[in-house]
Parts: structure tokens; sequence; C-alpha cells
């Protein structure tokens, strides 16, 4: 795997703003502190250039990054957990409680995803816990559904039979035999589930729904807004925190595709080929 | 009517049933009574008609829920989802159809033209795999869309917009222009519109290619295409009526799936460009804590995904003549 | 020979970089019927479907000549290519149940394949319908279908829609991968008998690749046996009736059930099919052949006549050319 450019590609990138999150904040003034004057461009002092309120941008990048990336891991983390113990246990157990989980699955994914956390978020007071549990409350059941899916087909082949008749337990099998085979898929959702954690984090905190005190990637663009960035050409105050965030979701992008191609091999490249269906090609070996 | 066409139909009605009943129980559900503080926080400022309006979205009663739960859908039914606050004393349904139209002119075409440019590329660059179509475009829309939208937005804006003045960047529509149907006002909502139009098609097309392109590439290795070219079909027939049109249906399907992401990301766009439409009202009521204006909104875009998604899934079924029996 | 319609010499095709066909020849003359029988993975269909350049990517052809009515196949580029399939050769393909395009009728697949090919003549003063009705009543269907969806139609019926369509042109060879698998028994007889109908009323010649020896016994002119990629025995149907000279050959026949009349067991051949992709040594079927020897483990058999057009690659069956 590692040896596909797009997955070293993906994975520097990932890893990158990963230790950029974890050390980046040692490094760099405090984000928060009014040191220059306001909107002065990117200079030697400040290499991002400073906020409306004269702010370092390159330190509330890094910070941002921080907190932005740990709710997101936890929310990723929680969620494909969540899907994949509901997905796993309906799939398994079928009848009755699989229809009425596939049905709860169901009607979350149809319902469009933004007003619902929106309405949600505005009830609860603002902060990292309620965007975790926001977040992880409207998330689960894409992971669930896929999990659902991968069980279902992993159930009906001889070796969960094999374990169901020697006696083992239910949750035995689930935790020990399927869970395992199931590891490119849960792959798989926790990268969409760290894009949908960034996207829909960033998203909210742009309304305004975060903490406006704390410094992510999503208040960082909140205020460049409130501060007129568009209509005073202050283009440093929103840059950097947007190509982090697109930075940092290409490479999880990237590794997607990897992994899906591996998941799904009809999807794999396959060099050029001409248009269409082609005659089965010919291979001279004299030219 | 087919049966998946009904259990389609029958799950948006239960999402709408959950839309709807969520809606009733958040404000009674939430931890710490944000209503009545909400409520502290008005009385005094509010005539009495208004705070017994606000009362009641809230759901601040002392009936029992059954009761309180009834009357809620009484409400609804006549189309009554209380007063906003914000734009007081205009009711919330008012205000809401305000900005109905622009939505679905600016993120409707948005989503329209996205699909049809995107299905038609991810056709291409499946039909020639491994072409540069297929190696360049789908890793550029990917990085295209792995920027948040309304970012998107905010540097088309202070590039296009502000810094070459090539295009309005706030408003549907120029100081100018008096709304009507006149030729001027036309045009000036046309050119309101490329920018944000521009930014949402630029933002999901990488979706609708990446779609297309791995629905073909299944259609193009399946039985009835290698039996259409062992009777020696041309390729732009096969092209046409063995990949594109039998990749169509499920990606139709995926168009009704993502609609509800694709407007998310229209109502953060909207916002940017102080584009009156859900999502600048979105934001007055996040902002101006104008809990009636927010659920009014929530109900009013979750029921209209369902709808677009019906629509879509009866469009579908017309298509396809498996399921017309 | 005038009326050798396809020649296949020393055919090798590979998938990717694994070799499942290797060094291939048949003949195929007008108006006969070629059954090709072997287990599954034999590569009885790849090389046929190679040989007619309908082998699906990561297919490729590695070698050797095939001439259909005296043109190099191998030579021709897509168009060529294009003009073979349909009009020169008819293909009904594997899992032919689900081979229909669904969103169209049986008349606009039929309209479409006789549109792909303007080059042949329509008959003169025959619409498209009379000329698609007269196909359908060929195979046996009712005109009435041709406005039918294929999912409106039954397994049996989408099998002779298939067959319509690969006819339509009137190409001089028929190839049919597994037809009847999919099919039940009678449904299947049904099938044969009219295929058997269609070739004395229309003179094409056929290959009939299936898994099924017995099938063939009754209904194919010539039989090819396929093992590990190569093809071990091919002769006239008289060779294979006291059960065929290859060790391979006799095994498949012990392993079916008997007929009527019929007084024996059922023996299957011990030992699984050996792969194309990772052949044994020497002859590809000695780890599982009654009759093997030390030379066989070492040394790969040479194909050898052992009467007219009757061929056999084993060294225990003496060559028999004089007799």
């Amino acid at each position: 795997m590692i040896a596909d450019r797009r997955a070293r590609l993906g994975l520097a990138l990932v890893l990158g703003f990963v230790s950029v999150a974890l050390l980046g904040p040692l490094f760099v003034a405090d984000p928060s502190a009014y040191l220059g004057p306001p909107l002065a461009p990117p200079s030697g002092d400040f290499w991002f250039g400073t906020t409306g309120q004269g702010q370092d941008v390159f330190a509330q990048t890094v910070v941002g990054a921080r907190s932005t990336l740990l709710v997101a891991t936890i929310v990723a983390g929680l969620t494909v957990f969540i899907g994949a113990v509901l997905g796993a246990t309906a799939a398994y157990l079928g009848g009755v409680v699989d229809a009425l989980l596939s049905l709860a699955v169901n009607v979350f994914l149809v319902m469009p995803g933004l007003p619902l956390i929106v309405v949600i978020a505005a009830f609860l007071p603002p902060g990292p816990v309620t965007m975790g549990v926001v977040l992880t409350l409207t998330g689960w059941p894409w992971h669930a559904r896929v999990v659902r899916a991968q069980v279902a087909s992993l159930r009906s082949r001889d070796f969960v039979a094999a374990a169901q008749v020697s006696g083992e337990s239910t949750w035995r099998i689930v935790v020990v035999e399927l869970l395992p085979n199931l590891a490119a898929v849960l792959g798989s959702s926790f990268i969409g589930a760290l894009l949908y954690a960034v996207g829909a984090q960033v998203g909210l905190e742009f309304l305004g729904l975060g903490d406006l005190n704390a410094v992510t990637w999503g208040t960082n663009l909140y205020w460049a807004t409130n501060d007129s960035a568009l209509l005073t050409g202050s283009w440093w105050t929103f840059v950097p925190t947007g190509a982090g965030i697109a930075a940092f979701g290409f490479g999880l992008t990237l590794l997607g595709f990897v992994l899906d191609e591996r998941a799904n091999p009809r999807l794999a490249a396959r060099g050029a080929t001409g248009p269409g269906p082609q005659p089965t090609p010919v291979e001279r070996a004299d030219g | 009517m087919s049966r998946g066409l009904l259990a389609r139909l029958g799950l948006y009605a239960v999402a709408a049933w959950v839309a709807i009943t969520l809606n009733f129980l958040l404000p009674r559900w939430m931890p710490g009574d944000p209503a009545s503080a909400l409520y502290a926080r008005f009385q005094g400022r509010l005539e009495p008609s208004a705070l017994d309006a606000l009362r009641l979205t809230l759901g601040i009663s002392d009936a029992p829920i059954g009761e309180q739960y009834v009357d809620y859908l009484g409400q609804l039914a006549h189309g009554e989802l209380g007063t906003s606050l914000v734009y007081f004393p205009s009711p919330v349904s008012e205000v809401i159809a305000g900005g109905l139209g622009w939505t679905l002119f600016l993120a409707g075409g948005a989503l329209i033209v996205a699909f049809t440019l995107g299905s038609t590329l991810g056709a291409l660059a499946a039909w020639r795999r491994g072409g540069w179509l297929d190696s360049a475009v789908p890793p550029l829309l990917s990085l295209l869309g792995a920027f948040p939208y309304f970012w998107l937005a905010m540097a088309a804006s202070w590039f296009l917009g502000f810094h070459l003045g090539w295009f309005p960047v706030r408003h549907a529509y120029g100081p100018e222009v008096q709304p009507g149907w006149t030729l001027a006002f036309a045009a000036s909502t046309v050119r309101h519109a490329i920018l944000p139009g521009a930014t949402m098609v630029a933002a999901s097309l990488g979706g609708w290619v990446l779609t297309m392109r791995n629905t073909m590439m299944g259609v193009l290795d399946d039985e009835p295409l290698r039996f259409a070219q062992a009777r020696g079909l041309g390729p732009s027939r096969i092209f046409l009526h063995y990949g594109v049109r039998n990749a169509l249906l499920p990606s139709l399907t995926s168009f009704g799936m993502a609609l509800g992401f694709v407007l998310s990301g229209a109502l953060l766009t909207e916002i940017v460009f102080a584009y009156p439409g859900q999502g600048y009202l979105l934001l007055q009521a996040v902002r101006g804590q104008d809990y009636p204006l927010l659920q009014g909104l929530f109900l009013t875009i979750t029921l209209a995904v369902l709808g677009a998604n019906a629509v879509v899934d009866v469009l579908v079924t017309a298509l396809d003549p498996r399921t017309r029996g | 020979m005038a009326d050798v319609l396809l020649e296949i010499t020393d055919l090798r095709v590979r998938y990717g970089a694994v070799p499942a066909v290797d060094g291939v020849s048949l003949t195929v003359r007008r108006g006969e019927v070629l059954g090709l029988v072997g287990e599954s993975g034999s590569g009885k269909s790849t090389a046929l479907l190679g040989a007619l350049r309908l082998l699906p990517f990561p297919g490729r052809i590695a070698g050797g000549q095939v001439r259909l009515e005296g043109h190099d196949l191998l030579a021709l580029d897509a168009a060529g290519m294009r003009r073979v399939w349909g009009e020169r050769v008819g293909l009904v393909p594997q899992g032919a149940l689900s081979a229909l395009n669904p969103v169209l009728t049986l008349e606009a697949s039929l309209a479409e394949t006789f549109a792909a090919h303007p080059d042949v003549p329509a008959p003169a003063g025959v619409s498209l319908r009379e000329r698609g009705a007269a196909l359908l009543r060929r195979v046996g269907l009712d005109p009435a279908n041709l406005r039918a969806f294929p999912h409106q139609l039954s397994g049996g019926m989408r099998q002779r829609a298939a067959l319509a369509l690969a006819l339509a042109l009137d190409p001089p060879l028929l190839v049919l991968d597994e037809p009847t698998t999919a099919l039940d028994v009678v449904v299947e007889r049904e099938l044969l008998r009219r295929l058997v109908q269609l070739r004395d009323e229309a003179g094409f010649a056929m290959v009939f690749i299936t898994h099924d020896l017995a099938l063939l016994r009754e209904f194919a002119t010539h039989i090819g046996v396929f093992y590990a990629g190569e093809l071990v025995e091919v002769g006239p149907v008289a060779a294979f009736a006291d059960g065929g000279a290859h060790p391979y050959t006799r095994g498949l026949l012990a392993a079916l059930p008997p007929g009527p009349g019929e007084d024996r067991v059922p023996v299957s051949i011990p030992g699984h099919a050996a792969s194309a992709a990772a052949p044994p040594s020497g002859c590809r079927f000695h780890p599982r052949c009654p009759l093997a020897t030390a030379r066989c483990a070492a040394e790969a058999p040479i194909r050898a006549h052992r009467g007219p057009d009757h061929a056999v690659a084993c060294h225990a069956v003496p060559s028999g050319a004089a007799r």
C-alpha cells in the first residue's frame, strides 16, 4: 500500500498535520494575545500576518489544528465504534432488531445533516463537549449501515457457522470472529468519519455555534468573516486555515481512495485503455 | 407502484414524522432548560402576544405533554411555526417563505449544473479509464472538494469579487434594481448568483464525478455490455445506451441521498455572500438566538429535502422499466 | 481446406501475468458442432473468448494464431473486430440470462444489432418489425415478445432472446458459452432441440462450451476436452463412444451418473483440478492419473494423432495414426 504514490502523499499530509497539532503549539506565540497591529499582512514578524484584533495568524492556525483534530479524532472514533457495534449486532441478530435499527439508520441518513446539528447544537451550551456530542449523535448511522452490510455478508460464510456449531456465544463471535474481518471497512469508515467531523465542526463554528473564545480552525474562519476580512482584502486571515483544512482533508481522501480500491478491485487503475470495451489485446513477441 | 418505491416513500414519511417530533421534543428535553432562560431573557422586551407565541414554540406550558403534542401538530398542520424574534413581529412561516425562492434558485440551479457536468465528466473518465481525464480530474476535484464550501466561497468572493472586481460579492440583486419581472432585475440576479453558484458547483463537482465514474465502471464490466460488444455494436451506442443509461439510474439514486449534504454546504455558502436564502436566515437565527425561526428552518429544510428525495425516487422508478412492472 | 471455418493454432492466453490457456490448437469446419468440456477454470471459455478477442480485462493473448474464414483475427483492429462480431461469429454469452440490456425492449436490442452492421443488407421489402418477428419465431419465441423488456421474460425465454440476437445477422459460426448451466433440464432439452433444428436449417457451425460431457455425446459432432489450460483430447464424437482415450476423459465419463440400462457406480476422479496458473510438472494430469509413471511427472506429453481427427496428449496412450 505504501508503494502507492497517492497513499504516500496522503499519509505524509495526515501525519504532518497530526504532528503539527501535537507539537506545534509548543513553539508558537499565544494565539489569543494581541501582539501586533490589526490586519497586518504577512511579514518577518508575523509569517501569516495578523487578525483584525492583532493576533498572530500563524499561531492561530497551528493551535487551531490541535483543537479541531482532537475533537475530530474523538468523534470519528466514537461514531465508528457505535456504528460498528450497532451495525454488527443488527446484522448478526437479524429479525426485529435488525429491522428497527435499519429503519433508524435510514431515517437519519435521509435527513439533511446541517440543519439537524445546528438545531441540536443551538439548544446546548457552546463548547467542545457539545460539539462532540452533537457530531457523534448525527454521525454514526452511515457506519452502522456499512458495517451491517459487511457483517451480513460475512455472517453467511462458513467460519461463522462453524463457530456457532461449536457453541461460542454470540458476543464472542461478533468480537473475535467478525470484527477482525471488518478491518478494511472500518478503516475506510474512520477516514470518512474524520472528514465528516472536521467539516461539520468547522461549519458549525463558522455559524457561531462553537466556543468563540477557543482557538480552532472553525472559529478562525468565524472571526475572519466577522472582522470583514473579505471587504478589506485581508486574505491572510482565512487562507492559511482553509489551506490547512483542505490539505488534511485531501490527505484523508487520498488514503480513502486507496482503501476503497483494495476493497473493490474493479475501481483500481488499469493503465490507459482505449475508449470503452476494446478487443482483447494481442502481445506480439516479435513486435 | 413497486414495493421498493413504496418502502422508500414510507421511509420518508417516517423520517418526516421523526423530524417533526424531534422539533417538538428538543426544546422540552434539553438540559439546563434553555427555553425558560430564553423566555426570561425576552420577558419585558416583547409584547405579551409575542411572549405567548414564544411560550408555545418553546413548549413552556403546564399542560400534559400529550396534549401539548396534539396542539403542536394542529398548529403545524395550519403552517403555524410561531413568531420570529429577529424579524419580530413577522411570523416564522412568512420569513422562511421569503428566503425559500432564493435558495431554490441558487442551490437548486447549482445542484443541477453540478450533477449534469459531474456525471458527464465521470462517464467520460470511466469510458477512457486511465486516460488523462480519468487520471487528472478526480484528484484535482477531490482537492477542491476538500476545502469547506464556505471557505471556497470566501476565497472566490475575495479574489474574483473584491480583488478583481468581476462579480458582485453580496446579496441576490443590486440596489439599482427593483424586484419584479424586468430584464434588468433578472440580469442582476443572474450576475449575483454566478459567484456563489460557481463555488457550490466547484465544491460538489468532484463527488458527482466520482459517483458516476465508479457506477459506470461497474456497468462497463457487466454482462449486457459484453454481449453488446459481441454483437459488434459501435462505441457511441455502447457508451450511451449501455454505459450512461444504466449508470444514470443508480447515480440518480445517490443524487437523492446526497441532496441533504450538498444543501448543507449551500446554506453556508449563502452566508458568505449574504445571499438572502435559508442559509442566511439560519445565521440570523443562530446569532439572534431566534429559536422559533431556527426550528422552523430545520423543519422546512428537512421536509423539503425529504420531498425532493421522494420526487427523485419516483423519477428513477419511472425511468427504469424493471420497476414499472 | 475450404471447409475450415475457425482454425486456432497454439493459442496462449493470460490474465495479466497469469497463464490461463497454454498452446491450444483446434479446428472447426462448416456445419460442425464442437463441444468443449472441462472443469471450471480449465480454460475452455477463456480459449474461445480469447481467440475471438472478446476476453475482458485483464485477459491478453500471449501467442498463437487464430483464423476465421481465412482472416487473421489477431491482426484486426477494433473496427475490424466489430465487423466480425455479430456478422461472422455470434456469441451467446455465459450468463445470457442477464446479458440483455434491462432498459431496452427486444425489438430495440434487435434494431441496434442490425443498425451496427449496415453492410449486411436487410432482406428487400421486409420491415424491421417483420425481420425481428421472423428471428423470434426461428428461436421459438412468440413475436409478441418484441415489445417486452428482459425482466418480463422467463429464464428460458431470455436465453432464446439472446440466441436470436446472436443469430440476427446469420453468422456462419455460433459460440455458446455454457448456455444451459442456469436452466432446468426440461428447458435445456428444448433449447438443444431448437439449436439442432436451427443448425440444420441455417447450416452454421457451433462451438458449445459446457461441463456436461454426457450432453455433448448426444449432441456434438466433435468433442474437445480441456484440463488445466490445455486441450488434452479432441476428436469426433465416435471416438468418445467407448469412453475416449485420455485417462482424464475416461475419468470424466466414469464420474457421470449411469444412464438407463447401464450397470455401474459413478467414480469421481481423485484429487483437485490443477490450475493453469501453477501447473504440475510434466503432464498436468499426472498427480491424479491412475496410469501415471515417472515419465509423466518429468515430461509433458505431445499431442499425437490416434485416428483421423482424433488427437490425444498422453504418454500412456499409444499413437495409432496408422490404425
